[in-house]
């Protein structure tokens, strides 16, 4: 299994100074976007921040001031802390679902990849079917059926991401299972389950990350879509999406409340669309040391 | 001072007057015929078949007031006056209704309207093999019988002293279709009806628009001035004003959820306003079979938890005009004590203090931003008290089905603009029927809706509706919000709109400048 990691240290250790260089700017700035939205996500509760669902009835689509920073929303609710909160939801949404992708979808795709054969095919097979299927409208039927919550939202989104990273995961493992090192300790009569964890895994979840941050993005903006149409979180909570959504009805007199939860969800899925892709230019394992 | 302040009113008084004159005199002489209008409606008319769509929606109405014709038509008094009948008289109880018919009428396909059309589409509504949704609007009516060519004698379960008034708009059981042509064309019918109306359907294409042009051989066609209207569904209220603004639309559509649009449309002068208050109010049922709304206290203490001036600024910006009973302004029920629970919110915590235990339920609101906001803010009133309310959204449509199985803790309703309070206070309130929602019974309240529905004074009517009033407000079983009111908007040169009973924009008779 050494192989590879031992060429990432190598350059790691060959070129420390490069390293700040090699992610640029655009990187860390990312990161740091993404380190704070989930600071205040995670403190949300503890910010000295209005509750955000409290309403100031005669004060709905108040401008900035000191009281409400960002104004408030088109029942009186604080933007910022409504803003805030709808980060939790977004990344709660946004980190929980592509996790089941990346777990299920992940150990489908080894397994597939290690041992080919039926039961290859009947994944790959099962895996498309699911792919056919228009992702949104999937989504939308499921969500009319079992009624709305955090958690259904999580589950099927998750449940839709299986199959990109079981492609992902499948097709790593095609490539590494026939290299020398995995072929050695095959020699050295290491067991399925030791290869797989062992050799295989370490090399696989390099590329499963960097395609983890991606699914991020996608499943944030998936998210906002469906609570755009009413069918995300219920209110109260707010989410980034059902803020647009909301905003979007008194677009002419207050802008900043469709355009302010816009410039968020944008900010973040950018975020994780830069960092997964640097990460995954790194991690490429056509680049490997061959 | 005082001596200017008069003056200044004596001149407005004048202005008003003249201005008086002015309009009474102008229609004559203003009246323009030809021209197109394009109405921007909300909804995609699914139908005008009853037995197909059961009940007509308002863009439906708005259509089928133009294709269709009914007995009476609400004069600006909102008194019922002739249209395809042209008198009508009374029994000594108020159970048999007797309506001579116009001669001569023709519906579009050519064939005559006669009291035997009559009683045919009435028939077809009320026939339990049709199993037409619609059948429940009219299950106060026992037959019609058509004795001669243009006599319709009504035949009622139970005394109703204003029935012309009920049969005054083309909705669902009140608009006359041609039996030859629902016989012929079947389930095409649907999407082409024929009626005795002063506009004839000429194209429909579905999500698109409707043309319909005006009928040359109409019995009443010298007070109808458009040669076409054109009918488009407009869902999103934003694109809706827009298309009014830009002129691609003269008329639309709106309801005070629009605040936006229609204040806007209220400060620009080439823009008119058309608002009708109605009778009837947005109100909210309790199921008092399950708790925690068994207990009269917690269905005190909600009601007395909701502020409706506040509420009515965070929906609508102050538009919606709240109210403490079901008849509204519109009605002529008006009533000096309605019995109404003050807005207290230390009360309404004791009260749930009082009950003990903790007040968690569900309410259903329709899929909307209306439904989602109006939830939310009701939420927070009951949060103030200790209530936990959870929002369940569910499709507008299904809410009227769960409403009638029972499936729910808290449902919205409506009460519409109807000139009589009768036929919805009888049906939502006298234990049994299918639309008391609140599963409540008593006997004082069902003496008071039967004695209600056969007194004929007026004076003693009000008397009683607003003692029902109080008794529901006392026992909390149903709360109203907001009154109706309807709202549509056109360009300044549509003239002669009249008023929207039941919130149907009958665009029938209007002219273009």
């Amino acid at each position: 299994m050494a192989t590879l990691e031992l060429d990432l240290a190598e350059e790691a250790v060959s070129a420390p100074v490069r390293k700040g260089r090699r992610f640029g700017m655009l990187f860390w700035a990312a990161i740091g976007w993404i380190v704070l939205v989930c600071a205040l996500a995670i403190f949300a509760g503890v910010l000295p921040i209005p509750d955000p669902t409290a309403m100031d009835m005669l004060e709905r689509r108040a401008p900035y001031s000191w009281e409400h920073w960002l104004g408030t929303d088109g029942l009186g609710r604080d933007e910022v802390s409504r803003l805030i909160y709808g980060a939790r939801i977004s990344l709660v949404v946004g980190l929980c679902a592509p996790m089941i992708g990346l777990t299920v979808g992940g150990a489908l795709g080894m397994l597939a990849g290690y041992f080919r054969g039926r039961f290859e095919t009947l994944t790959v097979g099962g895996t498309d079917v699911l792919l056919a299927f228009p992702p949104l409208i999937l989504v939308l039927a499921i969500i009319a059926f079992l009624g709305q919550s955090i958690f259904n939202l999580t589950c099927i989104l998750g449940v839709l991401g299986i199959p990109a990273f079981m492609r992902v995961a499948r097709a790593t493992t095609l490539t590494l299972s026939r290299r020398e090192f995995v072929i050695a300790a095959q020699a050295l009569g290491a067991s399925h389950s030791r290869i797989l964890l062992r050799e295989l895994l370490p090399n696989v979840i390099l590329p499963l990350f960097a395609f983890f941050l991606l699914g991020v993005a996608v499943t944030i903006v998936v998210e906002g879509s469906l609570s755009f149409l009413g069918l995300g979180v219920p209110p109260p909570i707010s989410s980034w999406g059902s803020m647009i959504g909301e905003g979007r009805e008194s677009l002419e007199v207050a802008p900043r409340l469709a355009f302010l939860p816009a410039v968020a969800m944008f900010l973040t899925v950018l975020a994780f669309n830069l960092v997964g892709d640097t990460l995954r230019a790194i991690t490429d394992p056509r680049q490997g040391a061959l | 001072m005082k001596a200017a302040i008069r003056s200044r009113v004596l001149a407005r008084i004048f202005l008003v007057t003249a201005f008086g004159v002015a309009l009474s005199a102008a229609p004559a002489s203003a009246q323009k015929s030809g021209g197109t209008i394009t109405v921007g409606l909300e909804l995609d008319i699914p139908g005008f078949d009853p037995l197909k769509v059961g009940v007509y929606d308002t863009a439906a109405l708005t259509a089928s007031s133009a294709i269709f014709d009914t007995l009476t038509t609400l004069d600006a008094n909102g008194k019922a006056q002739p249209k395809l009948a042209v008198s009508w008289q009374h029994s000594e109880d108020f159970k048999t209704w007797t309506f001579k018919l116009r001669p001569g009428v023709k519906f579009h396909d050519g064939t005559p309207f006669n009291a035997a059309a009559y009683k045919e589409n009435f028939d077809r509504q009320k026939d339990p093999a049709n199993k037409c949704r619609c059948a429940f609007y009219i299950s106060a009516v026992k037959s019609v019988e058509a004795p001669d060519e243009l006599t319709v004698v009504y035949d009622l379960a139970d005394p109703s002293v204003n029935y012309p008034t009920l049969v005054s708009y083309a909705n669902q059981n009140a608009a006359m279709h041609s039996p030859t042509a629902w016989k012929a064309k079947g389930d095409d019918y649907n999407r082409n009806p024929v009626g005795t109306g002063p506009y004839i359907l000429k194209s429909w294409t579905a999500g698109d628009r409707m043309i319909l042009e005006k009928n040359p051989d109409y019995w009443d066609k010298d007070k109808v001035f458009l040669d076409r209207i054109i009918l488009k569904p407009l869902p999103d209220a934003q694109s809706r004003f827009a298309s009014l603004q830009s002129g691609e639309a003269d008329l639309i559509w709106e309801d005070e959820y629009a605040a936006d649009s229609i204040q806007k449309a209220q400060k620009d002068p080439k823009l008119t306003v058309h608002n009708y208050i109605g009778s009837g109010a947005a109100v909210y049922a309790f199921n008092t079979k399950t708790p925690p709304f068994d207990d009269v206290r917690v269905r005190q203490a909600l009601v007395m938890a909701i502020d409706r001036k506040k509420m009515s600024m965070a929906i609508t910006n102050g538009l919606s005009r709240p109210t403490t009973n079901p008849y509204g302004d519109g009605s002529w029920v008006k009533c000096k004590d309605d019995g109404a629970l003050p807005n207290d919110i230390e009360k309404a915590k004791a009260l749930i203090k009082e009950y003990g235990k903790p007040v968690e339920f569900k309410m259903l609101v329709t899929a909307t931003p209306r439904g989602r906001n109006v939830g939310q803010v009701l939420q927070q009133f009951w949060k103030n008290v200790g209530a936990n309310m959870e929002i369940e959204q569910v499709e507008q449509a299904t809410i009227p089905p769960r409403a009638f199985m029972r499936q729910f803790q808290l449902t919205p309703w409506r009460i519409v603009d109807l000139a009589d309070p009768d036929p919805q206070m009888y049906a939502n309130f006298k234990t049994g029927s299918p639309v008391a929602l609140a599963n409540y019974s008593n006997p004082e309240l069902d003496a008071l809706l039967d004695k209600a529905r056969t007194t004929a004074e007026t004076e003693k009517r009000i008397d009683l509706y607003c003692e029902i009033s109080r008794l529901i407000n006392k026992e909390a079983i149903w709360f109203w919000t907001f009154q109706n009111t309807y709202y549509a908007i056109s360009t300044a040169k549509i003239k002669g709109l009249p008023k929207m009973y039941s919130g149907v924009i009958d665009v029938s008779r209007v002219w273009k400048e």
